[in-house]
């Protein structure tokens, strides 16, 4: 389960929270595109989709990463 | 050794409030290089220098386009959206892309660091923050892929 606040105690950020609503359970996808087989990967702390792997099926691989962004500060 | 939780360098935002360091954030060359999981040593709250220190080795191989030091990001921009936000974006791309790249096993990366090409004092090539993927990521002849959050970019700050 992700954390609902960061190491500092304040809350973490909106991104990241609604990531932890989707859940830990969240089982990542996979599909079929064209002969291309695309999966999710999780972030391993928020849950949320980390990473889009596509396997070309001829030994490439890409992979699409998505930055979760920081928060900094906040209200006190 | 690993990659810390993403963050943005403490001691280069105080510098830059500072004064001690007056970076452009529009006109200087920002760039984002690949580190792994293996990384030792990262600070959030210490002057952290791109190719010192923690972020003088375990950084990704150069391999296809990727080449030591990463990729500058097109338009750096720091916007204000709306009251109460300042967030620091790319304005001119959604994603830095590497191409022809292989990262294996322990050379897979597990984040992102953005540093400062151009300052040259009071600290040279600072770090400005780093962003841990949350797994580590393996790429084979492939194409390698950062996308940037298009609400709030690389990081951002709420004040109200």
């Amino acid at each position: 389960m992700g954390k609902l606040f960061n190491e500092d105690g304040r809350l973490r950020d909106p991104e990241s929270l609604r990531s932890i609503y989707l859940g830990p359970t969240r089982t990542p996808r996979t599909w079929d595109d064209g002969g291309v087989k695309m999966t999710e990967q999780l972030h391993e702390d928020s849950g949320a989709v980390g990473a889009v792997v596509k396997e070309h099926g001829d030994g490439r691989v890409d992979a699409e990463v998505f930055a979760q962004p920081i928060a900094v500060g906040g209200v006190a | 050794m690993s990659f810390l939780p993403s963050y943005v360098n403490g001691d280069f935002l105080h510098d830059t409030l500072s004064g001690a360091a007056s970076p452009n954030w529009s006109t200087n060359v920002f760039k984002g290089a690949l580190f792994t999981g293996n990384i030792s040593g990262q600070d959030a709250n210490a002057m952290e220098q791109y190719g010192v220190g923690a972020y003088a080795s375990n950084q990704c191989p150069d391999s296809g386009t990727y080449a030591a030091g990463g990729t500058a990001l097109d338009t750096p921009t720091l916007y204000s959206p709306s009251n109460g936000t300042i967030l620091f974006k790319d304005a001119g791309a959604a994603s830095l892309v590497w191409t022809g790249v292989t990262f294996a096993g322990s050379n897979a990366p597990r984040g992102i660091a953005v540093w400062n090409d151009t300052l040259a004092s009071p600290n040279a090539n600072p770090i400005v923050c780093a962003i841990n993927f949350g797994l580590d990521i393996a790429v084979t002849a492939g194409t390698m892929t950062v996308t940037w959050n298009t609400s709030y970019g690389l990081f951002y700050f709420q004040y109200a």
